[in-house]
C-alpha cells in the first residue's frame, strides 16, 4: 500500500443517484473531494461536492461591459470625430442608432470571453491529452477522494459501500489511463 | 388523496416528495374580505370623480388586464413547451387567470364611457378641440372602418371570448385532474396552449389597439401590443413572485413546496423580461425615432418632451436600469423576501409605464391624479378578491399533474 500523503480513492458508480449520495456522505465525513467524473452535468452535484459559486459570471459580465463600453466610444469616433456624417438630420453622436451594434458586440465579447476562461481555467486547450476513465463519458459515474492518511481507507470504503459502487480502487486514474 | 399519489416510501424520506401532503386551500378569506371591500370602494370612488376619473379608471383596468393575460400566456406556454419545473406553480397563474371573467364586467364603465375615453368616437369636434388639420382628419376618416363604436363593441365582446374562453378551459381541465389524474388531460391542455397561443396573441394585440393606442387615434405601431404586453407578462411573474411570499405561512398554499431553485427561476424570468421590456421598448422607439414620420414621431414627443422627459427617464432607470443590474445577482434571486421587494419595485414601474402610455393622451403635462391610485387599488382589490374567492376550497397544487413529483424534486444548477 502507498505511503505518499496525497494517496486517491476512485470510485465508480452506475447511477446518479448513487454518486450524488455517496459524494454528500464522504464530505459530511470530513474527506476532501478532488472532483466528481460524470457523462452529463449533475443537478445539486455542486452543492454535494461544497463547490463555491462559479466565478465565471464575473468574467462575463466584465467581458460584456467592456464590449459595450468599447463598441459605444468606437461608433461615437468614427461618426462625430473621425468623419461626421449627416444622417437625416439627426446629430452626429446619435446614441440610439449605436444601442445595436453595441449590443451585438456586448453579447459577442462577452460570449467569446466566457468560453475563452472556461476553457482557459479547466485546461482545455488543443493538444493538451488529459488521462481519461473512458466510460465516464457513456455510463459511469466517478468520485475520486483524496486519502489524507492511508489508515483510513476502510473508513471511506464503508462509508462508500452502502451506495453500492462497482469498483474501488486507489491512485486514480490507475485503471488503463487513455488518451481522447 | 394528494398523500396517496404522490408518496414515494420506496425512497424513503430523502426524495422531497415524500413529505408532499397537501389538503386543499382553505386560507385566505380575511385576504378576501379586505381586497374584495378595499376594490369597491376604490371602483366606486374614482367612478364617481367624473372625467378625471375615468382616465384613472382605464390606467387602473389596463394595468391589471395585463397582467392576467401575462399570467394566461405564462402558463399556455408552458404547456406548449411541456414544461415541468413550474408544476408548482401552475394553480397561481390558472388562479390570475381565473380573474378574467371579472375583467369583463369591470369593462363595463370602459365600454359605456367610449365616447368620453376615446376622442375618435366624435372625430366632428377635433378640428377644434384637438387642432386637426384637413390631412389629419382625412386620416383618421380612413381609419374609420376599423375605428367605429359599432366594431369597437363587437371586438370587445370578441377579445373577451377568448380571454375567458381560454382561461376557462384550462381552468376546468387543470382542476379536472386533480380529482381524476388522467394524461389525456395533460395532452389536451398541451395541444389548447400550444394551439390558443396565436389566437390570445392576436386578441391581446387587437385588444390593446382598441382599448389603449386608439387613445391617440393617428398613431400607429405594429409593436405595441408586445410592448403592453411585455410589461404584464413582467408584472404578473413579480406578483407569483409576491403571492408566493404572503403566502409562505398559508396552510395548504403552494409556497410550502417552493424550493429555492424555483424562487431562482422566478428570479431569473424577471430579470429575462425586464430586459425583453427593454429591448421590445427600444425596438419601438428606435425605428420611429429615426424615421421621424409625422404620425408616428409626433406620438413619443407628446410622451420624451417637455415635462415628460422626467417621466420617460424615470421609467427607463427604474423600469430596466436599476433592476437589471440588481436582478444580475443569485443571492438574491434565492431570497424570497428581497425578490418580492424587487417585485414589488418592478410591478410600480409596471404602473407608471401604463400612466405614461395613457395620460400624454389627454394632457401635455404629468397629471397625477388620486383616482389613478384609487383604480389601482380598486381593480386590483376586486380582481384579488375575485381570483381568491375561485381557489379557496381547492387544491393550491395542481396535485393530479403527472409531471408534479419533476417539479417537486427540482433542482438546478
Amino acid at each position: 500500500m502507498s505511503t505518499q500523503p496525497s494517496t486517491r480513492l476512485l470510485a465508480q458508480f452506475d447511477s446518479e443517484d448513487s454518486v450524488l449520495a455517496a459524494t454528500r456522505a464522504v464530505r459530511e465525513r470530513g474527506f476532501t473531494i478532488e472532483d466528481v467524473y460524470a457523462p452529463y452535468a449533475i443537478h445539486g452535484i455542486d452543492d454535494a461536492m461544497g463547490l463555491q459559486p462559479s466565478r465565471l459570471t464575473w468574467v462575463t459580465f466584465l467581458a460584456g461591459l467592456t464590449g459595450l463600453v468599447s463598441m459605444l466610444s468606437f461608433e461615437v469616433w468614427t461618426s462625430a470625430v473621425s468623419w461626421p456624417l449627416n444622417v437625416g438630420g439627426k446629430p452626429f453622436a446619435s446614441v440610439p442608432a449605436f444601442i445595436p451594434v453595441a449590443f451585438e458586440f456586448t453579447v459577442l465579447s462577452a460570449g467569446l470571453c466566457t468560453v475563452a476562461a472556461l476553457l482557459l481555467r479547466a485546461k482545455l486547450w488543443p493538444g493538451r491529452a488529459p488521462p481519461v476513465l473512458p466510460r465516464v463519458t457513456s455510463d459511469r459515474f466517478a468520485l475520486v477522494t483524496l486519502l489524507p492518511a492511508p489508515d483510513r481507507e476502510p473508513e471511506l470504503r464503508a462509508l462508500l459501500a452502502p451506495h453500492t459502487p462497482l469498483e474501488i480502487s486507489l491512485d486514480a486514474p490507475a485503471p488503463k489511463a487513455v488518451t481522447p | 388523496m394528494a398523500t396517496d399519489t404522490h408518496a414515494h416510501d420506496a425512497h424513503g424520506h430523502a426524495d422531497p416528495a415524500a413529505g408532499f401532503d397537501i389538503e386543499k386551500f382553505t386560507g385566505g378569506s380575511q385576504a378576501m374580505m379586505i381586497a374584495g371591500i378595499v376594490g369597491v370602494i376604490g371602483i366606486g370612488a374614482t367612478l364617481a370623480a367624473g372625467e378625471q376619473g375615468l382616465e384613472g379608471y382605464l390606467t387602473g383596468y389596463l394595468y391589471w388586464l395585463a397582467i392576467a393575460l401575462g399570467a394566461l400566456v405564462l402558463m399556455m406556454a408552458f404547456h406548449a413547451a411541456g414544461g415541468r419545473w413550474m408544476t408548482v406553480l401552475r394553480r397561481v397563474w390558472e388562479t390570475m387567470a381565473g380573474s378574467l371573467p371579472v375583467f369583463a364586467l369591470l369593462f363595463l364603465p370602459i365600454a359605456l364611457n367610449a365616447k368620453k375615453l376615446f376622442f375618435w368616437t366624435h372625430p366632428e369636434d377635433l378640428p377644434t378641440t384637438h387642432g386637426f388639420t384637413k390631412e389629419q382628419m382625412a386620416h383618421l376618416a380612413a381609419k374609420s372602418s376599423y375605428l367605429n363604436l359599432g366594431s369597437f363593441y363587437t371586438r370587445a365582446v370578441l377579445y373577451f371570448v377568448v380571454f375567458i374562453g381560454l382561461s376557462q378551459l384550462f381552468w376546468m381541465w387543470s382542476h379536472k385532474a386533480d380529482e381524476s389524474p388522467s394524461s389525456a388531460l395533460t395532452r389536451r391542455m398541451r395541444r389548447l396552449g400550444a394551439g390558443g397561443l396565436p389566437i390570445l396573441a392576436l386578441a391581446l394585440t387587437f385588444a390593446c389597439f382598441d382599448w389603449l393606442l386608439s387613445l391617440d387615434p393617428l398613431f400607429s405601431s405594429t409593436m405595441f401590443g408586445i410592448y403592453y404586453f411585455a410589461g404584464g407578462f413582467l408584472s404578473a411573474i413579480c406578483l407569483t413572485v409576491i403571492v408566493s411570499r404572503l403566502a409562505q405561512d398559508v396552510p395548504n398554499s403552494h409556497t410550502a413546496v417552493v424550493s429555492p431553485s424555483h424562487w431562482h427561476n422566478l428570479g431569473k424570468l424577471m430579470l429575462a423580461f425586464t430586459a425583453f421590456w427593454a429591448y421590445i421598448a427600444f425596438s419601438q422607439y428606435m425605428l420611429i425615432w429615426i424615421a421621424n414620420l409625422p404620425e408616428e414621431i409626433t406620438w413619443y414627443i407628446s410622451r420624451t418632451q417637455g415635462a415628460w422627459k422626467g417621466v420617460w427617464s424615470v421609467l427607463i432607470a427604474t423600469h430596466f436600469i436599476i433592476p437589471f443590474f440588481t436582478l444580475l445577482s443569485r443571492d438574491l434571486k434565492r431570497k424570497p423576501t428581497l425578490l418580492s421587494l424587487m417585485a414589488v419595485w418592478l410591478m410600480s414601474t409596471c404602473f407608471l409605464d401604463t400612466f405614461w402610455l395613457i395620460n400624454p393622451a389627454y394632457h401635455a403635462e404629468p397629471t397625477f391624479h388620486w383616482s389613478h391610485l384609487t383604480a389601482l387599488v380598486g381593480v386590483g382589490g376586486v380582481a384579488i378578491a375575485f381570483a381568491l374567492f375561485r381557489i379557496r376550497g381547492r387544491y393550491a397544487v395542481p396535485v393530479g399533474d403527472p409531471y408534479l413529483d419533476d417539479s417537486l424534486r427540482y433542482t438546478q444548477p
